[in-house]
């Protein structure tokens, strides 16, 4: 069985009537990129803080490599390091100033600010004050900081909030090179999936306080439908005849031609091929391509708010 | 909890906290000087100039000062939210709130010193400058120091209380309405039979022509300090960070 570095059991919390989390039980191997997705308000913030001890769970618990945070928070947490919401830093207080305050209650090294703000990239801008920093520097500042004394966990909230593509290009390649060069387990939360897919080994998908689907980032894939595209000369033809035939096929704009879901193996997609050549219809080319995290992601939120719903 | 205490020292660097708390005991010294180098009239011996010091810093600026350097420290987490940061770290979450009270009562002290260092020095100054009045008879150092230390000491419930307030709310309005509405009582009703109860009236009575009242309201401000403190840390510790 593979080790936990975070482990949840039917962890719930409500804010008065509104459950905002309810048994959600996480597990997220330890040397993980976890993605923990979902729109904005669906739990996602909320667990984290119970992830921390930040908030009480109203029932179920939490554990942080095999600490309970109800029971003893100090040694669960001992091991993580964590970027909450908004970076939050001293704005009076220049970028070292503000990491040694971390290192000192920590009782970590002096030589941990100048490793952390190499690895962020923040070396040059250290004795700045905070409050000149852009929003990605200060990001990066809160990455440094909960990097400080080597912590195995690294929970990151939506840390590419208000950045750049450029910046958002950065904290990918951050979070990766963290992953793969420092053996660090990555719990990272985001509302855009696209953010993650790149990088995360496993995913976790929140929606309304509930935690629907959660796996490895490739297994989530196997058993899901196919889709494929035909690049034609007339579509809508095209688009007919397989309908006819059952399959669930659309005219996909610019000639295109889409089956999706598309149940059907390789010889299929030759049959179609060869059928189309045979009716006069030039084919310039076939793409078959494995369905999305994103649509795997929308079509289960679109399968739990009909049984919600129901 | 040293080290909580460090940091807490370190976060006051280039913080406007220490210009309050080098503004507010000057300025009392600095306007006993004035006012009596600007009036005219006989000399003044320097116990009523010292005393009048004394009173216009335990009614009105201690408390005050107290309200807005404990909103100060309170915002440097809240304005950020840097309780997100600091509560989830492996230490235990009453040293942050036990390291504030400390870090408050130590400046506090330290403005009580140096309104001690500084109202005699301008009072010199203003003698100086007003060749036709002068400070007379004995410059009873000592006194002033133990009736400055006796009102530091009454004010520990006062600092307690607001810290509680400052710390327990993100908003700083509920503490500066506190404070602001605690000041004004103590303003207008100075004389009071419940000034030794009362958190913003204790340090004043420090100057009652009644040793007995002076001495229950000093006792009255350690105690119930060291209580409102205690009971800080409690609540301030259970508290969740939503």
């Amino acid at each position: 069985m593979m080790a936990l570095a975070v482990e949840t059991s039917a962890l719930s919390r409500r804010f008065g009537r509104q459950e905002a989390v309810c048994g959600v039980d996480l597990a997220v191997p330890q040397g993980s990129v976890y993605g923990f997705l979902g729109q904005n308000g669906a739990g996602k913030t909320t667990t984290i803080r119970m992830l921390l001890g930040l908030l009480r769970p109203s029932g179920g618990s939490a554990r942080l490599f095999g600490h309970d945070v109800g029971r003893d928070r100090i040694a669960a947490v001992r091991l993580a390091g964590a970027l909450v919401e908004t970076p939050c830093h001293y704005d009076h207080l220049t970028g070292r100033e503000n990491l040694a305050i971390t290192a000192r209650l920590l009782s970590a090294a002096q030589g941990e600010i100048d490793r952390v703000l190499e690895i962020v990239e923040l070396a040059g801008a250290a004795d700045r004050r905070v409050g000149g920093y852009s929003l990605g520097m200060r990001q990066r500042l809160g990455v440094a900081r909960a990097l400080i004394g080597r912590p195995r966990l690294l929970i990151l909230d939506e840390p590419t909030n208000g950045l750049d593509p450029q910046g958002i290009r950065d904290m990918r390649r951050l979070i990766a090179t963290l992953a793969e060069g420092e053996g660090v387990t990555v719990f990272v939360s985001s509302h855009i999936l696209a953010e993650v897919e790149q990088t995360a080994t496993h995913v976790g998908l929140m929606h309304q306080g509930r935690l629907l689907l959660q796996g490895r980032a490739c297994a989530l894939k196997i058993g899901r439908s196919k889709r494929i595209v035909f690049d034609v000369d007339r579509p809508e033809p095209v688009v007919e005849m397989l309908r006819d035939a059952g399959l669930a096929a659309r005219a996909g704009g610019a000639g295109r031609v889409l089956i999706e879901p598309a149940s059907v193996d390789s010889a299929d997609v030759a049959a179609i091929n060869f059928m189309l050549v045979e009716l006069g219809i030039r084919v310039f080319g076939i793409e078959v391509s494995e369905p999305s995290l994103e649509q795997i992601f929308h079509d289960t939120i679109e399968q739990a708010d009909l049984l919600l719903a129901a | 909890m040293l080290r909580v205490l460090i940091v807490e020292a370190a976060k006051l660097r280039r913080s406007l906290v220490l210009l309050l708390c080098a503004a507010a005991p000057a300025m009392v010294a600095l306007l006993g000087a004035l006012m009596f180098q600007q009036k005219e009239g006989p000399d003044q011996p320097w116990a009523h100039y010292l005393l009048s010091a004394s009173a216009i810093w335990s009614f009105f600026m201690l408390p005050m000062t107290v309200t807005a350097l404990t909103v100060l420290v309170a915002q440097l987490e809240h304005g950020p939210k840097f309780w997100n940061h600091l509560l989830a770290l492996p230490v235990p979450r009453a040293s942050f709130f036990a390291a504030k009270i400390v870090t408050v009562v130590l400046l506090v002290a330290a403005m009580s010193a140096l309104l001690f260092v500084l109202t005699p020095a301008l009072g010199w100054l203003g003698d100086a400058a007003a060749p036709g009045r002068r400070l007379t008879g004995e410059l009873a150092l000592g006194q002033f120091a133990a009736t400055l230390a006796k009102m530091f000491g009454g004010a520990l419930l006062l600092i307690a209380l607001q810290l509680w307030v400052a710390l327990r709310f993100r908003s700083f309005v509920p503490p500066l309405v506190l404070g602001i509405g605690g000041t004004f009582v103590a303003v207008v009703a100075t004389g009071s039979d419940y000034g030794p109860y009362f958190p913003w009236l204790i340090a004043t009575n420090a100057l009652a022509t009644d040793p007995g009242r002076a001495q229950m309201a000093l006792g009255v401000g350690l105690a119930g300090g060291l209580i409102a403190a205690a009971a800080m840390l409690v609540d301030l510790s259970r508290r969740e960070i939503v």
